[in-house]
């Protein structure tokens, strides 16, 4: 049945009700109503019989008063006002109860205006009457206390006959109105009018006539009374009140009729509802049955659920509202302290906002989760979940509550994170295994191809491990490879990879070391030599102090396209550096090999050069504007014995790396220094030449002692300060920048003065550049490089001017090649230059020569 | 919904049930006690035609005293200059002395002013009868252009403004001041004018010694001369209607007839009305000088030997005449105790 059906049934059974209701008061109203309208009917008809029995009596004589005859109307009144008020309440509206009503109040009105008629006629009659009576009697008195002999006979004749038969005849005309002759009376009292004439005496005469008046007005007024009388019998209200009573009966049957029709209607429609209620409750109890037996089950369920899984249920906005008590065991959080609480008191750290972000969202728009999360519990430890929410939406569709549940993982997390963990791991050393490293060098290697850099992986093998490991058992044999493992791992830190393939085997894997192959191999040949220095040191094993050696085979990648050939290649050069009598590392590639190799010769050369006296100085001259010799850089140059001259970019980084540049820079300012103080003695220098530039490396800057050194130097070569100018790089200026500040003021308090060589190449912060006492800035060669066609770089460098100048430095260009390029740092307000525009670095001789020229 | 259908059921089960005991137990009603008329008053007096005043009367005292308050209060005319009281005195008889009461204009009224005591008893008010009830009397009064000029209108407003009526009317009736319940006060109050214990009572009553032989006399003559035949009940009059001038015309004797001459007939418009009045009460006739509805009589003789010769046709010889003012006179009742009188100086 639709919803639409039951609800007009509904509808029905209420209409239904409330008419039942309705024609309950009804009927008792109307019930009452008509007891009440029988009534007044019964009691008009009563009063109107009261009525008509006081005007008898009064007629008759019995009352002698007319008190009660007004109020008998008065009642009549009454009712018959009731009456019509019940027949207004009863709402009947047949026209001839209402015609016949009017007519009963016409009756009634025409009624007492017929008894205010009679009453006065019977007054009268009475008055008259009562007169005669006496009047007669006293008048015979009268005459009987007189001389009989005087009077007339007539009169005698009056008095003694006619007075008393006139007595007879009104009593007969007054009690017996009907059979009286009326007309009889009428000629007797002619007859004794004509009488009276011949009475002579006048007293008699005049009182006779006067009651003879008297009786006319009887005989007149008894007609009239008896008229009156006749008339209110024959307008009897009782046939108007019987009509009225017979018709409202009619009306009040057929209304019965009506209204019991109505109720068997409704009586019949009520059993129908009564009915079908009982089938809609039958419905009910039966649903009811079912719904008790499923929600048995689901108790059942629930338990088993309980037992299993860990439920909480929040609201809308995730506010816990009900935990089960598998939850509150679980996370070892009491029941009362979760609830009205939110998911974050059990939340770890484990997973990123956005996952959580993404289980709110797919949730919130009524989705269901499922998923592993990982969770802590009041202790701190984690607690992983498989864990499953299910949102819950109302009737409008919208959420309202969340229902989760979830079931504890963690011990199977642990076994797979174990399972995983051995998967890639060697069991021994716990570092990364054979499989693991595969995954790594392809994802370097993918790394390094996009970046453009080179990685290094270096191919380990302990030197006579079998030796150890046959003389003092595995297990020793393990120790020290544990060992050795820590101690790689240290080497290496977390950049790179340390990886085990078994045996006394293992694998440094480093990433993305330099873009430069030179570079590259030059740091993969300290990191093979501290490898090398931290596994020839002892190792203590259970009392036994063990020495072994390592032979490592190093190659780069990605030079080849498969990351397998990059082990075989490394397993290559670990044969190499084997059959090179262990202990050693070796390159795979030959030229990288070679270069090594020069490396270590230039490098132990390079500590003879000083000795030797292979250190050339070279003078790059500066110029101003207008073309005047200003200065000059002095520059270093190698003349190796065998090689012939090697470039500075060859031997400078090898000789900071070795420390043989403090050596070396303090050979130069010495050298520097006698040179200028020779010129400055022997040559008539121009006016114009100021300070010769010597360079400062960073390394030699930072020694404690370098202002010691420069001052021992100043006093050993009585140089004049002055003409001494320090050039240091932007790097340094700020690795410590109060220490350093500080270094260059004492400098320059001795007269000294600094300048920034390769100004714009370096990470200057210029906000600190202004504390900086600085003379001179040195605008780096590559920005000078076609300045005039160089939009970015003529911004550059007309910054750098605007800039030195706002701090009051001065500003030196270098590398300036072509004419273009000084016209336009001319232009931008640069005006003292170096470069091979104007001359080539040349020896000390050629630059005596220029100072002798000039 | 089931609910509503048991309820549904009852009320059907009920509805049955009441019909079938109204049915059952109808012609019971009917045919008791319930349906028959009421008991006629039993007289305990001397058989007369004239009935003793009741001692006392059952009325609500609250709206005797609000009535009284009204009845006194000029405020009830337009021009708060006249009250019920200016023509009704109760310290005079219940009238004004006057043969015609003074109107709101100054002017002498119309018709003389009946007293207003014993008026509960007579079965019409005013002399032509116009009026059933002291209500319509009443309000009628208020309204008469002579009288109280006043419009229900503007009179109710008036009496709400007053805070003792607002406050007695409120505590009387729930419906406080409105048309019926002042006329119902009025005439409570006047219900209440009743003159009970005259002598005459008292005689009614079995006091043999109440009155004198004379006074015995002349109601034996009262009777014998049929004045009985229109004075009699409570009032002794005042419950029917007579023609004035049964055996002579007054009238034309008098002359000067004016419209309130007619009398009934200007209640009734029928032509045997013309002339006919309301027979008047002869209660206290002795104090409620001057007589006659245009009260152009001032001493009662005068008019007990104009009734003779108007009513009966006849001369009464002057011992009846004495004898009948003397019986007339022990009609003077009490009210509250006091024994009316008429004013001196109008006598």
């Amino acid at each position: 049945m639709t919803s639409k059906v039951k609800s007009i049934l509904i509808i029905v059974g209420i209409l239904c009700s409330i008419s039942a209701i309705y024609f309950v008061i009804i009927n008792s109203n109307f019930q009452k109503n008509h007891n009440e309208i029988l009534y007044d009917l019964q009691n008009l008809k009563n009063l109107d019989n009261k009525l008509d029995k006081d005007i008898l009596l009064i007629r008759t004589g019995t009352i002698r008063h007319y008190d009660y005859l007004d109020n008998g109307f008065i009642e009549i009144e009454k009712s018959l006002n009731k009456l019509n008020v019940l027949f207004v309440n009863d709402s009947i509206k047949s026209t001839n109860i209402k015609k016949l009503q009017s007519r009963l109040s016409e009756k009634i009105k025409s009624k007492e205006a017929m008894v205010n008629t009679l009453k006065s006629n019977i007054g009268v009659l009475h008055n008259s009457f009562m007169y005669y009576s006496n009047e007669s009697h006293r008048l015979s008195t009268h005459f009987h206390m007189l001389d009989s002999e005087q009077l007339s006979n007539e009169l005698k004749w009056i008095i003694s006959t006619e007075l008393p038969l006139f007595n007879t005849l009104i009593i007969n005309l007054l009690s017996n109105p009907t059979s009286s002759d009326k007309t009889s009376f009428s000629r007797r009292i002619q007859f004794f009018n004509s009488k009276i004439n011949n009475v002579k005496e006048e007293i008699f005469n005049k009182k006779l006539r006067i009651l003879i008046l008297h009786l006319e007005v009887i005989f007149e007024r008894n007609y009239l009374v008896d008229a009156a009388l006749n008339e209110i019998s024959n307008n009897s209200l009782i046939e108007v009140i019987d009509k009225i009573q017979l018709d409202y009966l009619n009306l009040f049957e057929e209304n019965q009729k009506k209204i019991s029709s109505y109720q068997n209607l409704i009586y019949i429609l009520s059993l129908i509802l009564v009915f079908y209620c009982l089938k809609l409750l039958w419905k009910q109890l039966s649903t009811l049955r079912e719904m008790k037996e499923i929600a048995v089950h689901l108790g059942y369920q629930k338990q088993a659920l309980d037992e299993h899984a860990i439920v909480s249920i929040t609201d809308e906005n995730g506010i816990i509202s009900e935990v089960n008590k598998h939850f509150c065991e679980t996370f070892g959080i009491k029941r009362k302290d979760i609830i009205g609480q939110n998911h974050h008191l059990i939340k770890s750290n484990y997973h990123t906002n956005g996952f959580y972000k993404d289980i709110w969202e797919t949730i919130t728009t009524g989705k269901v989760w499922r998923g592993e999360i990982k969770d802590k519990n009041n202790d701190g430890e984690l607690v992983w979940l498989d864990q499953t929410i299910v949102p819950f939406l109302d009737a409008k569709d919208v959420i309202y509550q969340y229902v989760s549940i979830g079931t504890d993982i963690t011990s199977r997390k642990k076994i797979e994170q174990d399972i995983e963990f051995q998967a890639y791991h060697d069991a021994l050393t716990e570092l990364p295994n054979r499989r693991l490293l595969m995954d790594r060098l392809e994802q370097m290697s993918s790394l390094c191809q996009l970046h453009n850099h080179f990685g290094g992986l270096l191919f380990i093998d302990l030197d006579r491990f079998k030796t150890i490991n046959d003389s003092l058992g595995h297990k020793i044999g393990d120790k020290l490879l544990i060992h050795v493992s820590e101690r790689l791992s240290s080497c290496i830190g977390i950049e790179g990879t340390v990886a085990r393939l078994g045996g006394d085997e293992f694998v440094v894997l480093l990433p993305e070391v330099n873009d430069d192959i030179n570079s590259v191999t030059l740091e993969l040949q300290n990191k093979a030599d501290e490898i090398i220095r931290k596994i020839r040191e002892p190792y203590l094993i259970e009392d036994h102090v063990l020495y072994t050696s390592a032979s490592i085979g190093i190659t780069l990648f990605p030079d080849t396209t498969q990351s397998s050939d990059c082990l075989k290649n490394a397993d290559i050069a670990l044969y190499k550096a084997k059959d090179a009598g262990r202990d050693c590392f070796k390159f795979f590639d030959a030229s990288m090999q070679e270069a090594a190799e020069v490396r270590l010769l230039l490098e132990n050369d390079l500590r003879d050069a000083l000795l030797k006296n292979e250190f050339k100085m070279f003078f790059q001259p500066q110029y101003d504007c207008e073309n005047t010799l200003i200065g000059a850089e002095l520059l270093l140059r190698w003349e190796h014995h065998e090689k012939g001259l090697i470039s500075p970019q060859m031997f400078i980084p090898i000789a900071e790396e070795t420390g043989i540049i403090i050596k070396i820079g303090t050979w130069v300012m010495e050298h520097g220094f006698k040179k200028i103080k020779y010129w400055n003695d022997h040559y008539p220098e121009p006016s114009t030449l100021k300070r010769i530039a010597i360079n400062v490396s960073p390394m030699q800057f930072m020694q404690t002692d370098f202002i010691n050194v420069v001052i021992r130097l100043l006093k050993e070569t009585e140089v004049d300060p002055l003409r001494v100018e320090l050039e240091i790089t932007e790097g340094m200026l700020f690795v410590n920048i109060d220490e350093t500040i500080e270094k260059i003021k004492q400098l320059q308090s001795l007269g000294l003065s600094f300048s920034i060589d390769d100004f714009g190449t370096g990470y200057s912060s210029l906000s600190y550049l202004n504390r900086m006492p600085i003379e001179k800035l040195k605008i780096d060669q590559s920005f000078v490089r076609d300045l005039h066609l160089n939009n970015n770089n003529e911004t550059i460098v007309q910054t750098i001017i605007f800039m030195a100048k706002n701090l009051g430095m001065n500003v030196i260009a270098e590398g300036v090649e072509t004419k273009e390029e000084l016209d336009a740092l001319n232009a931008m307000g640069c005006n003292n230059y170096q470069g091979y525009y104007f001359n080539r670095p040349m020896s000390e001789d050629d630059f005596e020569k220029l100072l002798n020229i000039d | 919904m089931s609910v509503c259908i048991i309820i549904n059921g009852i009320l059907y089960m009920l509805m049955r049930l009441t019909y079938l005991f109204i049915v059952l137990t109808f012609p019971l009603l009917v045919f008791s006690g319930g349906i028959s008329s009421p008991a006629s008053t039993t007289n305990h007096y001397k058989n007369e035609p004239i009935l003793p005043i009741p001692l006392t009367i059952s009325l609500d005292a609250r709206k005797v005293k609000l009535g009284e308050r009204l009845f006194n209060d000029p405020q009830l005319s337009h021009n708060n200059l006249l009250a019920c009281s200016n023509c009704h005195q109760l310290l005079l008889g219940g009238d004004d002395g006057l043969a015609r009461s003074i109107t709101n204009q100054g002017k002498p009224d119309l018709i003389n002013a009946p007293t207003v005591f014993n008026s509960v008893y007579n079965f019409r008010q005013t002399w032509r009868g116009a009026f059933r009830t002291l209500e319509l009397q009443a309000e009628a009064d208020l309204k008469n252009p002579r009288h109280g000029a006043t419009t229900w209108d503007e009179l109710l407003p008036k009496l709400i403004a007053n805070v003792y009526y607002k406050k007695t009317f409120h505590s009387i009736y729930p419906e406080g001041i409105t048309r019926k319940t002042v006329l119902n006060a009025i005439a409570t109050f006047e219900k209440s004018l009743i003159t009970p214990n005259s002598r005459f009572d008292q005689y009614l009553r079995g006091d043999e010694s109440a009155i004198t032989n004379d006074e015995k006399k002349g109601y034996l003559y009262f009777k014998q001369y049929g004045c009985i035949a229109c004075h009699q009940g409570v009032n002794v009059g005042g419950n029917l209607f007579q023609k004035f001038g049964l055996f002579a015309d007054y009238f034309s004797v008098r002359g000067n007839i004016k419209k309130a001459d007619y009398g009934r007939f200007n209640v009734t418009g029928e032509e045997k009305d013309r002339f006919v009045f309301r027979v008047p009460s002869l209660r206290n006739v002795g104090v409620t000088a001057p007589y006659l509805h245009d009260g152009s009589l001032d001493s009662l003789r005068k008019t007990i030997e104009f009734m003779a010769i108007y009513q009966l046709g006849t001369t009464l010889p002057d011992e009846h005449v004495i004898k009948l003012e003397l019986f007339l006179n022990t009609l003077t009742g009490e009210y509250k105790g006091q024994s009316l009188f008429m004013k001196e100086a109008l006598r």
